[in-house]
This record gives C-alpha cells, sequence and structure tokens, in this order.
C-alpha cells in the first residue's frame, strides 16, 4: 500500500502555484522589512545580539546585512519565476535562515515556518511547471509530480495548524481567556467588532474558536465537500488576525499556502488567468504543455529525499514535545518553548536589573540596560532566560575589559505573566557570571507559584 | 469554484488594504476611559501644583529684589525662606516632563545636580560670559545654583552677606537676580501655555493618558529615584558621592525634599480628594483590587524607607549608605509595579516598539 501511494501521482499546477505565490510573498516581505528601516534598527543598530544556543558563529554582517536582505529579496523573486529554481530556493533558505539566526530577539514563530518551508521547497519539484527552468529545459517539462510532494507541503501545514491548537488546549487560554482578555480590550477602536471587545464573553469566544479552529481546520480543508467552507474559514480567521494585533505577513502566507489544499482545477485556472495577464504584457512566448510525463527523481535522488523527509518531519513532529522534559511551567522558564507554535499564548512584561559585583574590592553597582541593549532587546531579555544568562555573560566580559578581573552578575528580575502579579523569575543570589548555557534545566529560575493547567 | 474562491480573494485583498494603514499605529487606549482621567490630572494636579510653584516664585523674586535693595540679614533670611518654599512647591510641578516643559528642558534647567561650581564661579567672575541658554549650562543654574548663592558661599549669615557688599557684589547680586528671573521666566512660558491651550488639548486628546503615565513612571525612575537617591549613594558607580544629593550646601533640607516629591508622586496616583478619577481608581475599575491594595502597600514600605534615612542625606550616605540603598529598593518595588503589572493591565506601551510580533 506504502508502495502504491508512493507512486501516485498527480498533476503539477498547484505545486507551480505555491511556489509562484510563496516567492512573491517572500519577496514583498524582504522588501516591506526594509522599507520600515528595520534591517538598521534590528540588525544594524544594536551593539549586540542575542545568539541562539549552537550558533554562535552567525554574525551580523554591519551594513552588509542589506546586500544580504537583497540577495534573500532576489533570490525569492527567482523562486516565484522557477528560474534557476533549486539554486534559487537553497539561497533562499539559507540567506533567510541566516538572517533569522543573528538575532534572536526578532525570533517569531512564522519565520520559522518561512525557514523550514523553504527547506523542504528544496527538496520538491517545484520548477517543473510554469517556470522559466521548465521553458528553458524541454527535459524538466512534466505535467505530473508525486503525490507525496505536495502531501508534503500538507503536512507542514497541519503540523503548524495542529500544534497551534494543541498548545491553546490549557488553562489560561480557555477557562481564564488570557492573554487575549488583555490583548482585545485595548482594541475597542476597531470597526464594528470595536464596542463589543470589551465583553468578557468576546474573549472567551475568540479564545475557543481559536483553538478549535486551529485544531480542526486542515482537516476540513482536507475534505472535498467541507473544503471551500473551511477556506472561508481561513480567509476569515487571518484576516481577522491580521486586523487586531502586529503580525505583518503571516496572515497573508498562511492564506496563500493554504491554497494547496485545492484540488488541480483550481490552480490550472489560476495559471491560465496568470497567463493571460501576463501575455497582455506582451510576453507571449510562454507555454505550459500537455503531454503527459511524470517527473521521476533519480533512484539514488528519491532515497536521499525521501531519507531527508522522514527524518525531516520527525523532528517537527517531536520538537514541539521536548518540553516536556523540563520542570517547572512551560510558560514561565519558556525553556522548550520556541519552535513549537505556541502563537500568541503568552502575555509577559519583565523588569530585569543587572547588579555587578567586583570580587576583589566589594564594590556593586547596577547596570543600565540602554547603556548595552536596544529597547526592543531589552524587552525580550526581560522575560527569557536564556537572554538574561547571555546578557549576563555580556557584561561580565566587558567588565573584564574595564578592568575588573573578576566581575560577578546578579539580576533582579520581575515577570507579569498573562495578567497575574509580577514574581520573582530568577534567584538575584546567583552569580550568572559563573552559570553555563545549555539545553539542561536552569536551575536559578525560581519557580512559577500560579498553575496553569493543560498541554 | 473558481470564481467563488477569486471573489474570496478579492474581498480578503479588500479587506487587507482598509486594514493595512493601522498596524502599528498607536492607538488610543481603550482599556479605561481616558478623558476623565485627564481632566482630573490637569485640574487637580498639574494647574494647581503649577499655579503654587508659581505663586511661590512671585515671592521669590519680591524676596531677592528686596534683599538685592537692601543687603541686610533679615532680608537674606527671608529670601532664604522664600527660596526654600519655592524649592519645595518645585518638587511637585516639576513631575511634568512633557509638552513645553520638555521643551525647554524645565526639570534639567531648575534642578541639575550636583551643581558646577566651578562653572558658576567663572559665571560670577565674568558676567558677560553668563550664558544659561546652553545645554552645559544646565548644571550651572536653577535652585542648586540659588543654594549655592545663599548656602554655600559661607557657614554664617555674615560670611555670606558679606560677598554681596563687598568688593565682587555687583557680580554675585547680578548673578542671583539672573538665575532667579530664570526660574520664574521659565515657569511662566510654561504657566501660560497650560493656560492658553495646552490644559484644553490635552483634556480632550485620550492618547495623552499614555504619554502621561509614561512621562510619571520615567519621573519616578530616573528623578525621584535615580537623581535623588541612586546617585548620591553611587547605585550605578559603586562608589557613593554624597555631594550629589539635592540642597548641599543645606544638607539638612534634602531628605524634606525627597518626601515632598515622594509624596507628591504618591498623591499622583492616588488622586487628592477632590478628584473623580485617578491612576489608583481606574485600577479599582478595571477590577484589579490587588494590584492598587500593593502599589499602596509599597508606597507605605517606602515612606518607612525614607522615613528611616537622616534628614542630611549626605550625612547617611556617609554613615550608613545602606540604609540609602534600602530606600532606593523599596522606590523600585514601585517602578518594577508601574512597569511591569500596570502596564500589562492598563496596556500602556512603555515605549512603542516598532515591529512584528506573533
Amino acid at each position: 500500500m506504502l508502495s502504491n501511494y508512493l507512486h501516485k501521482t498527480t498533476k503539477a499546477a498547484p505545486i507551480a502555484v505555491f511556489r509562484i505565490l510563496f516567492g512573491i510573498l517572500m519577496c514583498a516581505s524582504m522588501i516591506r522589512f526594509w522599507s520600515k528601516g528595520w534591517i538598521e534598527q534590528l540588525y544594524i543598530a544594536p551593539k549586540f545580539h542575542f545568539s541562539y544556543y549552537g550558533f554562535e558563529f552567525v554574525k551580523p554582517l554591519g551594513n552588509w546585512t542589506y546586500l544580504l536582505f537583497a540577495i534573500c529579496a532576489l533570490s525569492a523573486l527567482t523562486v516565484a519565476l522557477g528560474y534557476k529554481y533549486r539554486i534559487s530556493i537553497i539561497v533562499f533558505f539559507l540567506s533567510f535562515t541566516y538572517i533569522e539566526l543573528i538575532d534572536k530577539t526578532t525570533y517569531l514563530n512564522h519565520y520559522y515556518f518561512v525557514s523550514i518551508l523553504s527547506f523542504l521547497l528544496i527538496f520538491l519539484p517545484a520548477h517543473v511547471y510554469y517556470s522559466i527552468d521548465a521553458l528553458k529545459n524541454k527535459k524538466l517539462q512534466v505535467t505530473s509530480i508525486p503525490q507525496w510532494c505536495i502531501d508534503a507541503l500538507k503536512l507542514v501545514l497541519a503540523i503548524v495548524y495542529i500544534y497551534a491548537g494543541l498548545s491553546k488546549i490549557n488553562s489560561d487560554w480557555l477557562l481564564h481567556a488570557q492573554p487575549l482578555k488583555i490583548w482585545l480590550r485595548t482594541r475597542s477602536d476597531f470597526p464594528v467588532l470595536g464596542s463589543i471587545l470589551h465583553y468578557s464573553w468576546v474573549h472567551y469566544f475568540f479564545s475557543w474558536f481559536g483553538m478549535l479552529y486551529d485544531v480542526f481546520i486542515v482537516f476540513f480543508l482536507l475534505k472535498k465537500s467541507t473544503r471551500l467552507y473551511a477556506y472561508f474559514f481561513v480567509v476569515a480567521f487571518h484576516v481577522l488576525t491580521r486586523m487586531l494585533f502586529p503580525i505583518g505577513m503571516f496572515p497573508y502566507i498562511m492564506i496563500a499556502c493554504t491554497l494547496v489544499f485545492f484540488d488541480v482545477v483550481l490552480h490550472e485556472k489560476i495559471i491560465a488567468l496568470l497567463r493571460k495577464g501576463i501575455q497582455k504584457f506582451g510576453i507571449k512566448k510562454h507555454g505550459i504543455y500537455t503531454s503527459n510525463n511524470s517527473y521521476e527523481y533519480s533512484l539514488k535522488g528519491l532515497k536521499l529525499v525521501q531519507g531527508i523527509l522522514i527524518l525531516f518531519f520527525a523532528i517537527q513532529l517531536l520538537l514541539p514535545w521536548r518540553y516536556l522534559s523540563y520542570p517547572g511551567e512551560l510558560f514561565w522558564t519558556e525553556e522548550g518553548y520556541r519552535f513549537s507554535w505556541r502563537v500568541m499564548l503568552v502575555e509577559k512584561v519583565g523588569i530585569a536589573t543587572f547588579t555587578i559585583v567586583d570580587s576583589d574590592t566589594g564594590r556593586e553597582f547596577e547596570i543600565r540596560n540602554n547603556d548595552f541593549l536596544t529597547t526592543v532587546q531589552i524587552k525580550q531579555m526581560s522575560t527569557q532566560p536564556d537572554f538574561i544568562l547571555e546578557y549576563a555573560h555580556k557584561l561580565r566580559d566587558h567588565y573584564i575589559k574595564e578592568g575588573i578581573i573578576t566581575p560577578q552578575v546578579y539580576v533582579k528580575c520581575y515577570v507579569t505573566l498573562n495578567g497575574r502579579l509580577s514574581k520573582a523569575f530568577i534567584d538575584p543570589t546567583i552569580n550568572l557570571a559563573n552559570e553555563k548555557e545549555s539545553f539542561a534545566h536552569k536551575k536559578w529560575i525560581l519557580p512559577f507559584d500560579g498553575t496553569i493547567k493543560g498541554i | 469554484m473558481v470564481k467563488k474562491v477569486g471573489v474570496l480573494i478579492l474581498v480578503f485583498s479588500a479587506l487587507l488594504v482598509l486594514s493595512c494603514d493601522d498596524e502599528l499605529k498607536p492607538s488610543e487606549n481603550n482599556v479605561f476611559d481616558a478623558i476623565p482621567l485627564l481632566e482630573n490630572i490637569v485640574d487637580t494636579h498639574i494647574l494647581p501644583e503649577y499655579d503654587t510653584f508659581n505663586k511661590d516664585l512671585a515671592k521669590l523674586v519680591a524676596a531677592k529684589d528686596a534683599f538685592l535693595t537692601n543687603t541686610t540679614e533679615v532680608n537674606l533670611v527671608s529670601l532664604r525662606e522664600a527660596y526654600l518654599q519655592a524649592y519645595t512647591t518645585f518638587q511637585a510641578a516639576g513631575k511634568y516632563d512633557f509638552g513645553l516643559a520638555n521643551d525647554i528642558r524645565f526639570y534639567l534647567n531648575l534642578n541639575s545636580h550636583p551643581l558646577n561650581v566651578e562653572k558658576v564661579e567663572s559665571f560670577i567672575s565674568t558676567p558677560e560670559s553668563i550664558n544659561l541658554e546652553r545645554i552645559e549650562s544646565q548644571a550651572s543654574q536653577g535652585f542648586p545654583a540659588v543654594d549655592y548663592l545663599l548656602n554655600g558661599l559661607g557657614t554664617t549669615d555674615s560670611e555670606v552677606l558679606a560677598f554681596y557688599t563687598g568688593s565682587n557684589a555687583e557680580n554675585y547680586t547680578f548673578f542671583l537676580s539672573k538665575i532667579v528671573d530664570r526660574i520664574a521666566n521659565l515657569t511662566q512660558q510654561i504657566v501660560t501655555d497650560w493656560e492658553n491651550n495646552f490644559a484644553d488639548i490635552v483634556k480632550n486628546d485620550a492618547e495623552f493618558a499614555d504619554l502621561i503615565y509614561n512621562n510619571y513612571v520615567e519621573y519616578f525612575e530616573r528623578r525621584l529615584r535615580s537623581t535623588k537617591i541612586d546617585f548620591p549613594a553611587g547605585k550605578f558607580s559603586g562608589i557613593p558621592n554624597a555631594k550629589a544629593i539635592e540642597s548641599v550646601f543645606k544638607p539638612e533640607e534634602s531628605r524634606g525634599l525627597l518626601l515632598e516629591a515622594f509624596n507628591s508622586a504618591r498623591t499622583f496616583y492616588l488622586g487628592t480628594e477632590n478628584s473623580t478619577s485617578s491612576w489608583s481608581k481606574i485600577l479599582l475599575d478595571l477590577d484589579e483590587k490587588g494590584l492598587d491594595a500593593r502599589i499602596k502597600l509599597e508606597f507605605i514600605e517606602a515612606e518607612i524607607a525614607l522615613n528611616a534615612l537622616n534628614e542630611n542625606l549626605s550625612s547617611q550616605v556617609e554613615t550608613d549608605n545602606t540604609l540609602m540603598l534600602a530606600a532606593r529598593d523599596a522606590l523600585q518595588d514601585l517602578v518594577i509595579l508601574f512597569k511591569a503589572d500596570a502596564v500589562s493591565v492598563l496596556e500602556i506601551p512603555i515605549t512603542i516598539v516598532d515591529n512584528d510580533g506573533d
């Protein structure tokens, strides 16, 4: 049965549409990021960057960051065109991922989503239909591709939605409507809906609806009879979230990507429309082909790709559960929090004040975070233990250079979580200069007093 | 079906285009009713506090003029009283560092300490070099300079008086006159601005609530906590500097001024007996009794810590700096409640961060 499935083919139009939309949206994202001045603000201006553990070798590039963004945007465009696709998508994956790895201050689930999606696309034949590559190289031209190629894309989307939904099954989200309660009541200037956004039942409705939507939407998209209604919900849901919250390009990306669940007819019509449009611009000589070839991986290539994909999906499925290996409340410690589709689950505000003690003289003084970090960095640093540790080490190294031989670094940190009163977050008696970063549990995180039940 | 999807996409793009503009634009606060709060802040805090301060300044100017016409010990003593009275009511009026006050650097021009004595002396000896408008002259004027001129020139009244009657008297009277007039003049500008239209603008624009809250927290942290306590206690350097206190030439007044500022900051949170709305009441209306109670409790704790200090903060720093640091920590507990707890309840952006979230 498995081998039957692996030999099943499907039309190539859906993956071509996927490639085009993804490329265009990514190119637009890069231009948008640039035009908002965020390259300067987030990657060039900061004196110090927070690295991902294990990726400390990824360094900021100063003004070359602009070039990196240009390369990234350009490769996204050539992905959309299907021009030198394989190289383009590899360059896109590498440049985009490099940008994201420079500073974890800017971590967003949707950037991670883009990274893994572009990684997956490296191994899929998204350039064999309606692309410049196929136009130039007759050998590439096919009308069908293996079914599993499309299904791999659907599986990624399914993982994103379902894990996002599962993570919402917790007492804060469902029983206290937090943090939506905090966020929604600030939006009563919102047209039409605004007047009801401060009602408690609305917060609960949004919370429950959001959870149910995330968990079940993929199943309704898979089923032909419900697909169109489900897509209506996809559009409505993402448009609404886009309007309520500052979440950038993510809704557009999801609305575009979920089109992959539709069958070939729609995608062929989209391509037909595109062709008509492009022909109006006078570019006549681009065709699609009707011969009935199917894309074949080479035998070696197929094994390699399938092996990589199995590993890839195993990691995707397991990674979100790694938090179970840490003690303490996940939302509080955030150990095992990232890369798990936990979206909009916590509202945290923290204040972290660091004190340096000179071991030799006993001189002790407090740090002003503004001297070292940007506002955005301070905001992220103040609520996340790995940031706090990295910053403490940075301070230690800075004061060693300033002539203090063995500086001790202490932090007083208070954090609020989902509307609770602030509590001490880090053990203020621990000298962070001596603590090491690792994947092990950080014992100097003080326990969370409350309880959050759920997944 | 293609058509349906097409229509859907059209509708959604239209919606996105419509919604695009408001992304990341700070919208006015909708958690609480800002207008009544702003009316109360303006009418029961800002305007009366400026008014009291301005009246005290008129008396200060009059006392200064009287002293200059007749440099007697009696006039010196009453000038000193008028100065202390104005410095005391300044502690309340100095809280509002926005609008014109921010533009003309009101607080910093009136109360930058420690005083740059060297520069003050050079201003006195060469009157034509006096330029108080420059930012570099910030720490060479205002109340700290008056403090120096009235309390710092000698240890007894007759010693001080000698400067205003001796060979260099003209230079001293000229500079004293200049800085007192400047305090009065800067204050008058702000009072006039509030009376002309700024009061109405603030009372009718809900967006000022965020700004005023931010200003309040910044005042609390930077001025009340840092300049009055942290710097003398050496919190950011590890080296205490007893000379950095307010009223350093009459240090026994320093705790009094600190308490005045503290009490005024507390009243700002609680509201006066005439207030129908205040930050405290807003929290209670939002059903945040726990947070409000904790803030009130921390105010009491901070008051106890401040009262435990010597009235002379300079000698407190020199004899037992730990009490200074304890008072500082008590104020810091309030900063945490204001900057972490209250902002997440009130949804006030502490700084508007221009970036996507998820």
